[in-house]
């Protein structure tokens, strides 16, 4: 039985909830207003200050930043430092240590909630700070992905030779870290850096877990790796390997590597082996792309006729012929198109 | 026995609205705590951004049917979003007006001879055209037939990458959108589908393709949208994204693997609620097949679109919704209390079922029993206070807690009438909007249940958020 006195209570709850979140929204509302306006008089303090230390240096006397104001400081701070290069950046560094950035950041790196922490490592990787090397350390064996990955980068900034060794085994362990932030990592280093330690790496991996390095070399244009990928590709049969090590190959003298593929089995090796030639392959190689236009497998017949447009370029006659003689009526809609995406570039 | 009889229908229909509310409490908490995280993580996010080449290449798909008005403008916005490597592929779906005509115009479109896969059925296409100016816009002209469904099947037989991304051709995407929809696929290669919210263009000023000013809308019926919507997609779908239980992505923008949407059949055509199907019969076959996977629901990455603004449309979109709804989850009813169903199958699908399926049903006769009992004398003023403290008190709450989130996370509208505005049509929502909803959809219920015809109908384009409308030369 329902009372009066239970829907009472039960409406005045339901009045006094909906009164009580009114008020936190307008009361959060009005909180980002100040914050808004705390941040703006912040950056129209700071900003100037850092555009000039990018350019002529910091000012001989710099405001004192409060300690409510730090985030902004450094919001603005990591965005420029992302954006400059060589002496701007001291610049940057200088203003940085002059206001306690080192200190700030180590106290929101070691107290901080997520945001902090993550700003405090970025930061502290800016600015080269050798104390943070231990707890950089280990924040990039953390479990949650953004610490790690920012964690890592932070030590590639600060000692790129000693952050080889530490992450490499990181980058082969971590699966979890996605393929396209690694990259950026190890480009970070450069390749004179990480080339052999990767190659070296990924030499010695287990196959699920080479193709993923391979492409890492790829990234990093690790020419000096090109060794370690050919000798790859010639002890292992794994599928995703070899597609792997055949998507990088781009040197002439690899070319009897990749024409060993053409006649694969399985269709993805095709497809890269096709791929490849329309990067290094010779006149010679016509016939078996020829065959290879008529394949089974779309994507290999498509790569096959854009590998034949490339390597004939210069015979237009001898794709006319081609195309228009070829038995097979879907390697004559593949070199079509192949052609006709030519004529658009 | 009357009594007894009476007692036992209003505690049902009291226990209903009980269940209910509790059940998008705990979503809000969930969705709470996704948030955080999500509002934390953004720290890194505001730098910019440095491409590996390793990013996953994206087709975006848009169907296009009679957007003469908008066609123009939407692709060249589209051209300008911040993302290393995707291709923009419209599907003129046999379009009676200048949509092609214009794109061809527009664009430098030339006829090239592509051989499309067809690797999911679509209605015949009778050309493919690509553009001498912009080297990665494509498009397909096919014929008219199937709806948005067999024009996104069309857009991906002629996908090139392995994700692609369904959008509404007036769709209108921020320039980061794709990078941070992009983002759980980047970070599990489980992930099968993604999707991000939808906000209302209306009231908004868009510019060069993109929103310059957010603002809310004159209209009261779309007003009472943007606070549907924000409940929708902040804890809706929210909430339930770290279940792996998103029952729907939209299709004015989700991000989806090809491969997966290709083994399961791509989108069906005989149903108006293609995307939720689509993403139900995900979850199906692959927990079936027990495959690991992920369908997550990011709120960050933002698609404005615009809300009808007419009663006769918005009733024609809510049947049709509610339709959708009613199809997807029969055609899927195998998840529900599947062995293999996980939380999707023994918690969300059933609340789909009995909350959302069933709540216009539910909520109708609530109101129908209690008028006429009161009338009768033989149900309390107390049992029906505190009915409609349930249906439409706590719902109210439940539109604040959205409010809420939002206030929280993302702050859009950036003036404090704004604020005040939203917290009026949270108000007058409960008081006749709701209803009239619930209406519609128990008519798109009926209509499902008869197996009648679906229609779906025309969505009249004001476009009146674009200040600088393009493609309209004579």
């Amino acid at each position: 039985m329902i009372t009066g006195r239970t829907v009472t209570v039960l409406l005045a709850a339901v009045g006094s909830t909906a009164l009580l979140l009114a008020c936190l929204v307008l009361l959060m509302r009005v909180f980002l207003i100040l914050r808004t306006r705390r941040q703006a008089r912040c950056l129209a303090t700071w900003e100037p200050i850092l555009l000039e230390a990018t350019q002529s240096g910091p000012p001989a006397i710099l405001p004192r930043l409060a300690g409510a104001d730090v985030m902004t400081f450094l919001n603005v701070w990591n965005h420029l430092q992302e954006s400059v290069i060589g002496t701007a950046s001291e610049g940057l560094n200088d203003v940085a240590r002059r206001v306690g950035i080192p200190a700030r950041a180590a106290r929101r790196l070691r107290y901080g909630n997520l945001r902090e922490r993550l700003t405090a490592i970025v930061t502290l990787g800016q600015l080269r700070e050798r104390s943070a090397w231990a707890p950089l350390c280990s924040y990039s064996r953390e479990a949650d992905v953004s610490l790690s990955l920012a964690a890592a980068r932070a030590l590639v900034h600060i000692d790129p030779p000693a952050a080889v060794k530490h992450l490499i085994p990181l980058v082969l362990a971590r699966a979890d870290w996605p393929a396209a932030r690694v990259a950026t990592l190890l480009v970070a280093f450069g390749p004179d850096l990480v080339s052999a330690p990767l190659a070296a790496a990924a030499l010695a991996a287990p196959p699920e877990h080479a193709p993923r390095l391979i492409r890492y070399l790829d990234v990093i244009h690790a020419e000096t790796a090109m060794p370690a990928v050919r000798r790859i590709i010639r002890l292992t049969d794994e599928l995703e390997v070899v597609t792997a090590c055949l998507r990088i190959l781009e040197d002439p003298e690899d070319l009897e590597i990749v024409r060993r593929f053409c006649e694969d089995p399985r269709w993805q090796v095709r497809v890269q082996a096709a791929s490849a030639l329309g990067r290094i392959g010779l006149p010679e190689d016509v016939p078996v792309l020829r065959r290879l236009v008529s394949d089974r497998e779309w994507w290999v017949r498509h790569r096959a006729a854009q590998a034949l447009v490339a390597i004939l370029a210069a015979e237009p006659a001898a794709l006319d012929q081609l195309e228009a003689t070829h038995y097979n009526e879907f390697a004559r809609h593949a070199l079509s198109q192949a052609r006709a995406e030519m004529r658009l570039q | 026995m009357i009594e007894l009889a009476v007692d036992t229908v209003q505690w049902t229909f009291l226990g209903y609205f009980v269940v209910l509310n509790a059940g998008y409490l705990a979503l809000n908490v969930l969705a709470f705590r996704e948030l955080s995280r999500c509002m934390q993580t953004r720290a890194l996010e505001t730098l910019p951004q440095v491409y590996s080449g390793l990013e996953i290449p994206i087709t975006l798909i848009v169907p296009a049917y009679n957007e003469e008005s908008t066609i123009v403008s939407s692709i060249q916005s589209l051209l300008q979003l911040n993302y290393p490597e995707f291709e923009v592929l419209v599907v003129n779906d046999g379009s009676s007006d200048r949509t092609l005509d214009l794109m061809r115009r527009e664009f430098g479109l030339e006829r090239v001879p592509e051989a499309v896969r067809l690797r999911v059925d679509c209605k015949p296409i009778r050309g493919t055209y690509r553009s001498k100016t912009h080297p990665n816009l494509r498009v397909i002209d096919k014929e008219n037939g199937g709806g948005k469904a067999d024009a996104l099947n069309a857009g991906i037989n002629g996908a090139r990458f392995p994700l692609f991304c369904s959008l509404d051709a007036d769709s209108v995407l921020q320039r980061d959108s794709l990078h941070r929809l992009v983002l759980p696929f980047l970070e599990d290669s489980r992930t099968v589908a993604a999707g991000g919210i939808v906000r209302l263009l209306n009231g908004c000023d868009v510019s060069g393709g993109f929103l310059v000013r957010a603002g809310l809308p004159r209209n009261p019926l779309a007003l009472m949208q943007v606070v549907e919507y924000l409940r929708a997609f902040l804890f809706g779908r929210l909430g339930w994204s770290p279940l792996n239980a998103v029952l729907c992505i939209s299709g004015a923008f989700g991000l989806f693997h090809k491969e997966t949407v290709i083994t399961a059949g791509g989108f069906r055509t005989d149903t108006v609620g293609e995307d939720m199907e689509l993403v139900m019969r995900l979850h199906r076959l692959l927990r079936l097949q027990e495959k690991p996977y992920r369908i997550v629901f990011v709120p960050d990455p933002v698609c404005w679109t615009e809300a009808p603004e007419s009663r006769r449309v918005l009733r024609s979109q809510r049947i049709r919704w509610q339709r959708g709804l009613a199809e997807s989850l029969s055609l899927n009813r195998q998840l529900l209390f599947s062995r293999k169903g996980g939380v999707l199958g023994w918690v969300a699908f059933p609340f789909a079922l009995l909350f959302e399926l069933a709540s216009p049903i539910v909520e109708l006769a609530g109101y129908a029993f209690f008028a006429a009992g009161l009338a009768l004398g033989v149900v309390s003023l107390e049992s029906t206070l505190a009915f409609l403290a349930l249906a439409i008190g706590v719902g109210m709450l439940l539109s604040f807690t959205a409010l809420l989130l939002e206030e929280m996370a993302f702050h859009v509208y950036p003036r404090v009438t704004d604020i005040l505005k939203l917290f009026l049509a949270v108000l007058l929502e409960s008081f006749g909007y709701r209803q009239m909803n619930g209406v519609w959809r128990l008519i798109g219920l009926w209509q499902w249940a008869t197996g009648q015809k679906a229609v779906w109908g025309e969505m009249t384009r004001t476009a009146t958020w674009q200040r600088d409308p393009v493609g309209l030369r004579h």
